[in-house]
């Protein structure tokens, strides 16, 4: 990996970090569902795993959002090379 | 198992959901959560008022990581056992954990007996390093290029502020390396990690 790699992969490692966290709590508090009998522990992971699972969602949203705007970028990027190549034709 | 004979875990965790799992994780097991702490800077103060038996500390806090945290209640004579956790599976992690202090690791599966079984090990006075990290590679493998290039301008004499500016990163980027780069040496001090990655020839 080059050290212009190093910031990639520290972003990766916090993505997949916001990501398996909210995973991590949803299915333990499931865990906690399937073993254990108690009114007042299915409330809160009912509550938590709403949490969780909105919290998710707006994760990927933004996520869905930044790589939306990325191809658009993309696209206008290739477009305007197609362009210049267009123009600078004799 | 009775409430007299509870081990006390203080819980260092920022995380609201993973706190709550934590709590009603134990619940009803020999352990309780004497206290949450949600950052480095409020747990001293926790320790000393609730002296907890067991630390149960996650990697990831809004003013340090774990292992840092670790390092310093080390050097501040706390010798309470300790679990670090992670949501990810990092390579040379239980290496790290070892070095800051730690006497377990943990990764957050959510499996109540994951987290049981490790609090369990520890607090018989044992190690429960989670297999599933990675081990860390030998020798120059051991640090990333932006460790080597943060480490190569504090041998230098470059400060935190002076290395955060001329990498274009944040000064909680540095610290962040730096405590990664003195953990994977095992070393607490710049000077140490110089020299000894002067010896392992990684400069």
């Amino acid at each position: 990996m080059s050290s212009g790699d190093a910031p990639i992969a520290e972003l990766i490692s916090e993505v997949a970090h916001e990501l398996r966290t909210p995973i991590a709590a949803i299915s333990g508090f499931a865990e906690l569902l399937r073993i254990r009998d108690d009114e007042h522990l299915r409330l809160e992971a009912a509550e938590q795993i709403l949490i969780g699972t909105s919290r998710l969602s707006k994760f990927v949203n933004e996520l869905v959002a930044v790589l939306e705007a990325d191809a658009e970028l993309t696209i206008r990027l290739m477009e305007a090379r197609a362009r210049i190549a267009r123009e600078a034709r004799p | 198992m009775t409430e007299g004979a509870a081990q006390r875990v203080l819980v260092v965790e920022d995380d609201a959901m993973a706190q709550s799992w934590i709590r009603l994780a134990l619940e009803g097991s020999e352990f309780a959560v004497a206290g949450t702490a949600s950052s480095a800077a409020e747990t001293l103060d926790l320790i000393e008022r609730r002296r907890p038996e067991l630390l149960l500390v996650d990697y990831r806090l809004p003013d340090t990581v774990g292992t840092e945290l670790l390092r310093d209640l080390r050097g501040q004579g706390i010798a309470t056992p300790a679990v670090l956790m992670t949501a990810n599976l990092e390579r040379g992690f239980n290496e790290a954990a070892s070095e800051a202090g730690a006497q377990g690791t943990v990764l957050k599966s959510g499996r109540p007996e994951d987290l049981l079984h490790t609090l369990r090990t520890v607090a018989a006075g044992l190690e429960a390093f989670d297999v599933r990290h990675p081990k860390r590679d030998p020798g120059r493998g051991a640090l990333s290029p932006r460790e080597r290039e943060v480490l190569r301008r504090v041998a230098a004499g470059a400060t935190n502020g002076e290395i955060a500016a001329e990498l274009g990163v944040g000064a909680e980027t540095v610290k962040t390396l730096l405590a990664r780069t003195f953990a994977k040496l095992g070393v607490r001090k710049r000077a140490e990690a110089v020299a000894q990655a002067h010896d392992l020839g990684l400069l």
